[in-house]
């Protein structure tokens, strides 16, 4: 399969009062076509400007992007002009933003905003473009459209805007999908009728998706392959089997022993990760997690573990999977 | 089983949003908890749980229904009753930035707890807040802290360190890990379990996550539009649950593992929870339930018992 979207070694800066804050210290990862991806982590990993990177709106000052490769169908993203990115926002790549509430005009009617990407991207008639932002608006499962593309964002209830958010991005028919953390503010029974109208867009229109969350339960359904980010870089990769099954770094074992499941029979005692995440303004030697890691070996603090093999397509960077170890541990 | 420690029966909270209209955020609760058990309260955003659990320390006046505290009523008590109330029931906050008052140094805020009371002064009142920092896995040097050098799970733990200075019984833990990481809400959680053994205290757990509560709580009240529909023991609740919302409610929540997802059959639940201030007639849950009928439109269901120690409204049970 081709791939859509290549990021190589991203690096993302923001110059803060305190000093320079490294947000994103070289993320690598591939996206294919009509794959779903989700990137899991806690707050302040890097996983929303990594998200907020690919679509360029870091704003810059304070942020920067100081390294890397975004190759989007081929095309490196950060070298196109402004102008040029504008036409690959919205209509190649389109993005739902984490907090519908604040992210819809409070001044527009729904509609006039779903109808401001079409006039942008395309040029339609006017009635043309009525009829669509009907379409989407009823394609996201919003009741009454033609009575709901006439109302603000006020009129819209928490998932309804959400859904609404979801139209726009999809407006275009891009051909990735940035959620950002789409479900975070809203209740569970919502969230399950957003992540079932995300598959079923992704069936029915083939849309490649990245999905942004420190939820790992949410992506178990969704996503095919998950890749875990801690402190700015991702520590582990693989197919949604591998890594639920055989967690093979120790912040992603951690993260699945840290909540208890709905399903179990027996209580089994929660393990906390101890410790908190480090402060990426001076992060730590070494590899990232080993302040709070309970297997830290000597090596760990010293030097950074590569990514290796566990599988075909199961990486993680940890230096318990360092093939010269095995070997002495024996 | 234990005594009942607190039981809540038809509890009414009403709000006036102007205009004449009226919000209903708690309309007739009732349940009981046991000494040393934990209750989890749950349901989405909204549905008055938040309201139950402030009503329950006395942060509002009920319209109506009672709250009875070892048999007694928390409404009617003079004016010492009262402020040995306040040190038998005591309250862990949602947002841990939001609840600790940033000009006073953690040392103040768990000491003021004890001047209020008159439980210690001077040298022993300097040896307590070391000793409630250090039972909450805090360092006892840092009682000269502010709050903002904290992170989000360490203010979360001054807040119970706050709450526990002074003794109390009974503990209204208000989604006290919402707003955590998930990888420090674990820490948090063990820290309360293992406080309840240590301290023989009685929880009321309020919160959205079910899995949650699942592991934390003895029994589970799921409620909807500002009343109970179902309460039974944990375990029971998540094998056999009777109401098509703690069915749809249970089913909505994700289980991190594909092989299951896959297996999972959800219940998507159609529309929004409706307005409170103008409640559906009948059955509040008529207007999203899959296996509604016209009676369900007409009258409004009771809690009745159906199974040991497990109640639902429902007119299908």
């Amino acid at each position: 399969m081709d791939k859509i979207l290549e990021i190589s070694d991203l690096k993302v800066n923001f110059s803060t009062y305190a000093g320079v804050v490294q947000a994103v210290r070289g993320v690598n990862l591939y996206l294919e076509k009509g794959e779903a991806v989700a990137i899991v982590g806690e707050s302040g990993c890097g996983k929303s400007v990594t998200a907020q990177s690919i679509m360029r709106l870091i704003p810059e000052p304070p942020g920067k992007i100081v390294a890397g490769r975004l190759l989007f169908n081929g095309r490196d993203l950060l070298k196109l002009s402004e102008k040029e990115m504008e036409k690959v926002r919205g209509r190649e790549i389109g993005m739902i933003f984490q907090d519908p509430m604040t992210s819809l005009n409070p001044t527009m009617t729904t509609g006039r905003q779903i109808a401001e990407v079409l006039v942008k991207h395309q040029s339609l008639s006017g009635k043309t473009i009525n009829k669509r932002c009907i379409e989407l608006l009823k394609l996201v499962g919003i009741p009454n459209p033609e009575k709901r593309a006439d109302q603000y964002p006020h009129e819209f209830s928490g998932g309804m805007r959400q859904r609404a958010m979801i139209a726009m991005a999809l407006a275009c028919n891009p051909q990735l999908l940035i959620a950002d953390e789409p479900t975070t503010s809203l209740d569970v029974t919502i969230q399950a009728q957003i992540m079932e109208l995300m598959k079923e867009l992704q069936f029915k229109l083939s849309t490649s998706i990245i999905l942004i969350t420190h939820d790992l339960g949410i992506v178990a359904g969704l996503c095919s392959r998950i890749l875990v980010m801690y402190a700015g870089k991702i520590v582990e990769e693989g197919t949604a089997d591998a890594l639920f099954h055989n967690p093979s770094h120790p912040y992603t074992r951690g993260l699945l022993k840290s909540f208890p499941r709905l399903d179990s029979v027996k209580k089994e005692e929660l393990t906390p990760i101890a410790g908190r995440p480090p402060d990426l303004l001076a992060p730590p030697r070494g590899c990232a997690f080993w302040p709070r890691c309970d297997r830290a070996m000597q090596i760990c603090a010293r030097e950074e573990p590569p990514s290796m093999e566990i599988s075909t397509g199961h990486r993680a960077n940890c230096w318990m999977h360092y093939d010269g170890l095995k070997e002495v541990s024996l | 089983m234990g005594d009942i420690l607190l039981e809540v029966s038809g509890l009414k909270k009403y709000f006036n949003v102007g205009r004449g209209q009226v919000l209903k955020a708690v309309d007739g609760v009732d349940f009981r908890i046991r000494q040393g058990d934990t209750l989890g309260l749950v349901g989405e955003s909204g549905c008055g749980k938040s309201t139950v659990g402030r009503t329950i320390t006395r942060l509002y006046r009920p319209t109506g229904g009672t709250v009875k505290f070892r048999g007694k009523d928390v409404f009617r008590v003079s004016a010492a009753e009262s402020l040995s109330l306040c040190r038998d029931i005591q309250m862990i906050f949602q947002d841990p930035y939001a609840s600790l008052n940033p000009r006073m140094t953690v040392s103040d805020i768990i000491g003021e707890a004890l001047d209020i009371h008159g439980l210690a002064r001077g040298r022993k009142r300097a040896e307590k807040i070391e000793e409630y920092l250090s039972l909450v896995g805090l360092n006892p040097e840092h009682a000269a802290r502010f709050p903002h050098e904290f992170s989000g799970g360490q203010r979360q733990r001054i807040g119970i360190a706050r709450a526990l200075a002074v003794e109390p019984s009974f503990i209204v833990c208000d989604e006290p890990i919402s707003a955590l990481d998930v990888s420090i809400q674990a820490q948090v959680v063990n820290l309360l379990e293992k406080l309840q053994k240590e301290l023989n205290l009685t929880y009321l757990f309020i919160a959205h996550d079910l899995s949650m509560v699942k592991y934390l709580s003895d029994q589970v009240a799921v409620m909807y539009l500002g009343k109970v529909v179902e309460v039974a023991e944990s375990g029971e609740l998540y094998k056999n649950a009777r109401h098509p919302y703690t069915k749809a409610l249970l089913s909505a929540i994700p289980i991190p593992d594909p092989d299951v997802e896959k297996e999972r059959r959800r219940i998507i639940l159609e529309g929004d929870v409706p307005s409170p201030i103008n409640p559906p007639v009948g059955c509040r849950f008529c207007g999203r339930c899959p296996v509604a009928q016209d009676v369900c439109f007409r009258e409004e269901p009771s809690l009745v018992p159906v199974g040991d120690d497990h109640v639902a409204a429902c007119h299908a049970v």
